[in-house]
This record gives C-alpha cells, structure tokens and sequence, in this order.
C-alpha cells in the first residue's frame, strides 16, 4: 500500500466504506476506471472501516455517512487517527450544506453528494491526493 | 385533609416524652406514622428502609449539634425532613433551611403543636402532589419527545433508503449497467410507497379522513 505521499507510478489505494453493497461495487468499478487508481478494500459500517483502514493504510477512504453500528461521522476522527496519511473523502445522501461544517472540522479533505457522476467521483479523489501531495512537498520556511 | 393524599410519617425525637405525643397528634390527623425513633442519628437508615414521605425530626436545643445532626440527616435520608424546635431561633432557622430542612414547627403546647403540624402537613402534602403532577408531566413530555425522534428516524431512515437506492440508480446507469440500474429502481420505488404508507398511517390515526388526504397527496396546480 501506498501512502498520501506515494510516487505519482503507484496506483492510489482507496478503501470505499458504504452500507450498500450495491453502491461499494458501483463505486469499486468507478474507481477502476482510472488507472491512476485502485480499490484496496470495502467496509460496511463505521467499525469495519476503522479496522480496514488500520489494516490497509489506504491512501484514500472514500467515506458515506450514513451507516449502521457506528457511523461515518463518528468514524470519521478515529480513521484519521488510525491511517494519518489517508485523505478522507466523503460521500453522503445528505446535502453539503448540512453536514460540510462538521466533517470538515473531523478531517475529511472534500465532500461529494451522492448523485455524482463517475468523472466526478475520480476527479474529487485525485484533487484530494494530488492536495495532500502538494501539502507534503511544501519546503519548510525557515525561522 | 379533604383532597389531599394522607402521609406516612417517620417520628424522631431525642425526647422521648415527646414522642408519644408526637406520634398522637400525627395519627390523629390522619396520617400513618410509619416508625418512631428516639435516636436521630438512625433517622436516614429508617427512611431508606420504611421509605415515609416524610421524616418529623425533634432535635432539642438550637445547637451547633443539631445543625450537625440535621446536615446528616438531610444528605442521607430517603424523603424531606421537618424539624421540630423547642424554642424559635431565627439564625438556626435560616442555617438548617441552607442546609436543606423542608420546613420548621416549634414544639409548643400540644394544641398548638397539633395546629401547627397539621398545616405544615398539609402544605407537604400539597408540594408532594404538585411535585407528583410536575413529574408525570416530564415523563410524558419525555416519552413523547422519544416517540418523535423514533418516527424522525425512521423517516429518516427510509428517505436514506431512497437516496441511497436513486444514487446507485444513477451510477449504474452513468456506467451503463442498465439491469443495475433498474433493480436499485425498483428498490427505491419500494422505498418511496413504505414512506407514502407510514404517512398515511400516521395521519389516518390522527383522524385525518382518507378522502382528504388523497385530495392533499394531489400536487397543486401552479
């Protein structure tokens, strides 16, 4: 696995964490879609994800917030603790508006509502990467 | 004490001459005096076990031991205490009300003393039932405000179920994966008549007549 900061030849790792097995294989073919990425692993609620991300180190979660046991709002502090180089891209039934404030105070890099298209969904999770990259390679200023 | 619920009474008295008397008065104005001790220190052990509505503790003098004696008391036991003062002492007074006493009676001639722990009981026995009332009425606000967010959440629940099954709808047509598509259709066609029903239900049972609510589910022309 790869991590935030990989080299731009390995595939970026996303684990896709939904409730819906329809949706978490629809989203599995989207992400094949782009050969920059590839699916490491899916999760059906927030625990199972928790458990996946410390295992896979993915370098993305691709994240849906409405799931049962423990959801992925409340998952959301605890992935970014257990796989610190993931970005947590999250993807919810509920509109921005609503829940952007919170998931972007726990962490997560970007939103999509769901309802997106495919190119969406890619562009999103490499815009998330590409960021964190951009982050890492800024030169430190000096005092 | 027409009206008002009678009360099962705990008697303390470090007198035990007065005890009796107490206990007298109590019974005769209808009330059932549930224990009667001579030692106060045992009055919150008591009140744990016999369970009274209320604990009329005698101390004897106005003393910093009594106030001790009352601090005890009060933290301890099970239901509200009513001291019983041999002599009026506004400070003591004031001190054993912060330290939580629920009323005072001076222990005076014993038809005084009836006159006075019959009001007194009686304004414990009004506080009781309000306090009775109050409480009933948060715990029905409090079971209503649970059945709400039981409803919200189920609500919720199936809007999720029809978002969730509309956006694999999309993807799967996006990724032209027609039958896909179709089968997460159905799914939130489902969905969307279990909404239609539970809304239904919800208002048939508030007595909204059927025809009505087909004329509401209409949309309106613009």
């Amino acid at each position: 696995m790869s991590n935030g900061a990989s080299s731009l030849d390995t595939p970026v790792g996303v684990l896709v964490c939904d409730d819906n097995a329809a949706m978490r294989a629809l989203l599995g073919v989207v992400v094949g879609t782009s050969p920059g990425l590839a699916t490491v692993g899916e999760a059906s609620d927030g625990d199972e994800a928790i458990a996946q991300a410390t295992r896979l180190q993915p370098d993305v979660i691709l994240l849906d917030l409405a799931m049962p046991n423990r959801s992925g709002l409340e998952a959301l502090a605890e992935l970014r603790y257990v796989a610190p180089a993931a970005q947590i891209v999250v993807l919810s039934g509920f509109a921005l508006t609503a829940a952007a404030e919170e998931v972007f105070a726990l962490g997560a890099a970007a939103y999509l509502e769901k309802g997106a298209n495919p190119q969406a969904i890619i562009t999103t999770i490499e815009n998330a990467v590409a960021n964190a990259r951009h982050v890492e390679r800024r030169p430190t200023k000096l005092a | 004490m027409e009206g008002i619920h009678h009360l099962r009474v705990l008697i303390a008295n470090q007198r035990p001459d007065r005890l009796e008397l107490l206990a007298q008065v109590v019974k005769g104005l209808g009330h059932e005096v549930t224990a009667r001790e001579i030692h106060v220190s045992d009055v919150a052990a008591v009140t744990a076990r016999e369970r009274p509505d209320v604990a009329l503790v005698g101390l004897g003098e106005s003393a910093e031991h009594a106030l001790n004696l009352i601090s005890e008391i009060v933290s301890e036991a099970f239901c509200p205490v009513i001291a019983l003062l041999e002599a009026y002492d506004g400070d003591w007074v004031n001190e054993a009300a912060s330290r939580g006493v629920f009323a005072y009676i001076v222990d005076s001639r014993p038809e005084e003393l009836q006159s006075a722990i019959d009001i007194t009981l009686r304004r414990f026995a009004e506080y009781q039932h309000l306090q009775g009332a109050f409480e009933r009425r948060i715990e029905e606000t409090r079971r209503e405000a649970e059945r709400r967010r039981a409803q919200q959440r189920h609500v919720l629940e199936l809007h999720d179920g029809v978002m969730q099954a509309l956006s694999v709808a999309h993807l799967a047509l996006e990724l032209d994966r027609r039958e896909e598509s179709q089968e997460a259709l159905l799914t939130a066609l489902e969905n969307t008549r279990a909404i239609v029903r539970r809304s239904l239900d919800q208002l048939g049972e508030q007595g909204v007549p059927l025809r009505d609510l087909i004329r509401d589910s209409a949309p309106t022309r613009p």
